[in-house]
């Protein structure tokens, strides 16, 4: 699904809508970052992505009176909200006993829906592999940054938002994950 | 040089082969399945932001739109929509008193509080607590044990009790503006009348010296950083150090302490700004 756009212009009012407690005004704001959010929790590994992806969306419209800026800050917000319980989320389940299921249904979120072509499934799910496995050996600042920027879309400045850092910091890190990347498949290469 | 970075600058995007493999597939999370909407989300977006109306006692009926309750039906549809509602009571009250309406804060409380009593227990706790702060205590027309809401007339019996005159009166009068509407005459319009009468001059009122005893180690509170005993916002130098002395992790002299003026009592709970004191009898210094 394609995000929607928002103008500055037609946010300001959509924003001042949501703040007096107007329905059609959330469903804008839904549709800007739900979609987002959803993918960027789901590429992070959150065993519920939903769940995590409705607290988020439910946390920031019940505060969305304490909110001002513009639209780009929003989706930094937004996001902000969705990194903070995806720590939570985390933390809460390192304290919890770890439990495995028997079935593929509940394992870490595939990137597209199976059922159709065998052929289009084996493919995706080397794909899966892959990004997972090259996920995995990032750190998790160059994950977040990487994640923030081609998962969920944000910019340089928007994932400095979000991330507490500045925009350098945040392109060394893009840059520095793109290299582990380059890295890692070139000794996958010579060792396969 | 370093071959890699020159070729790349730095926040582009990837221009690799890999990294650019990489991103194609990172942005096939992007087309994954559509989120599915919760009850709560979807009421959200159907009906949008619930607003609160309560009746307090005889008063008039105060309609509470800035902060995000539940909408009032009778008691069973409180209950209902009201649980894990978390009220940011805290800065309603803030906002308020900073925009200089005093008596408008108390009203908002005994609003809130009359919702209160059928949120969680935790919820219940941070409003007696808030209510506590500016010196008033909440509940029914007889007693100071819980408001009531009765399912049959739709409406809170809510009680509005002074804590403290003399502390009460030192707090609210300190947020009104000058020229405000007496806060007493307020609440007690709008609640049972219990605390008519009870704002003392504040002439009247006890004075003593600040906290500012030095510990055993000789270091004020001041000094540490903390806050005053009630407040939030400890964590400067520990008892018996200075901030001037060496930590045992090598922190350098002069650093590692909440620095001066800060950590206090957030403003507008207790009316004690950052950093200040309280002299006895709740008179900011």
């Amino acid at each position: 699904m394609a995000t929607p756009i928002l103008c500055d212009e037609e946010f300001v009012v959509v924003l001042g809508a949501a703040q007096d407690g107007k329905s059609w005004a959330f469903e804008r704001l839904f549709h800007l970052v739900a979609q987002p959010i959803l993918s960027y929790v789901r590429a992070q590994g959150s065993p519920d992505p939903d769940a995590l992806t409705n607290e988020t969306l439910l946390r920031a419209f019940r505060a969305i009176a304490s909110f001002s800026g513009d639209v780009d800050g929003f989706r930094a917000w937004t996001f902000t909200i969705a990194r903070c319980r995806l720590i939570d989320e985390r933390r809460s389940r390192a304290r919890r006993p770890r439990t495995e299921s028997l079935t593929d249904d509940a394992g870490v979120a595939r990137l597209v829906p199976r059922g159709g072509d065998v052929e289009v499934e084996a493919f995706a799910s080397f794909g899966d592999d892959w990004v997972r496995d090259t996920l995995d050996a990032l750190a998790p600042d160059q994950r977040d940054v990487l994640l923030l920027r081609f998962v969920a879309d944000l910019s340089i400045d928007q994932t400095a938002s979000v991330l507490g850092k500045t925009p350098g910091a945040v392109k060394a890190l893009q840059h520095r994950g793109i290299a582990t990347i380059r890295r890692t498949s070139a000794v996958e290469t010579v060792s396969s | 040089m370093d071959r890699e970075r020159s070729s790349h600058d730095p926040g582009d995007q990837p221009d690799d082969l890999a990294g650019a493999a990489f991103v194609a597939e990172l942005a096939r999370f992007r087309i994954g399945p559509p989120l599915r909407i919760s009850d709560e989300l979807a009421s959200f977006l159907d009906e949008g932001r619930p607003v609160a109306t309560v009746a307090v006692d005889d008063g008039p009926v105060i309609d509470l739109p800035v902060i995000d309750l539940p909408v009032i039906g009778d008691a069973e549809t409180i209950s209902d929509q009201a649980e894990g509602v978390v009220v940011p009571f805290r800065r309603t009250v803030r906002r308020r008193t900073r925009a200089g309406v005093a008596s408008a804060a108390v009203m908002a409380s005994v609003a809130v509080l009359g919702v209160a009593q059928v949120l969680p227990a935790a919820a219940q706790s941070m409003f007696s607590h808030a209510a506590s702060a500016i010196g008033i205590e909440i509940g029914d027309s007889d007693s100071t044990t819980t408001p009531t809401v009765d399912a049959g007339s739709n409406r809170a019996d809510v009680g509005v009790h002074a804590k403290d005159p003399s502390r009460r009166a030192g707090r609210i009068a300190d947020a009104a503006p000058a020229g405000a509407p007496d806060p007493s005459a307020q609440v007690g319009a709008a609640s049972t009348g219990s605390v008519e009468g009870a704002v003392a001059d504040r002439a009247d009122l006890p004075t003593g010296d600040p906290v500012t005893e030095p510990d055993a180690a000789g270091a004020t509170d001041s000094e540490n950083g903390n806050g005053d005993a009630n407040g939030v916002g400890n964590g400067g130098t520990p008892p018996g150090q200075r901030e001037d002395t060496i930590a045992p992790d090598g922190t350098p002299p002069g650093h590692g302490g909440v620095p001066p003026g800060h950590g206090g009592t957030p403003p507008g709970l207790d009316g004690t700004p950052p950093g200040q004191t309280k002299k006895a009898g709740g008179v900011v210094s």
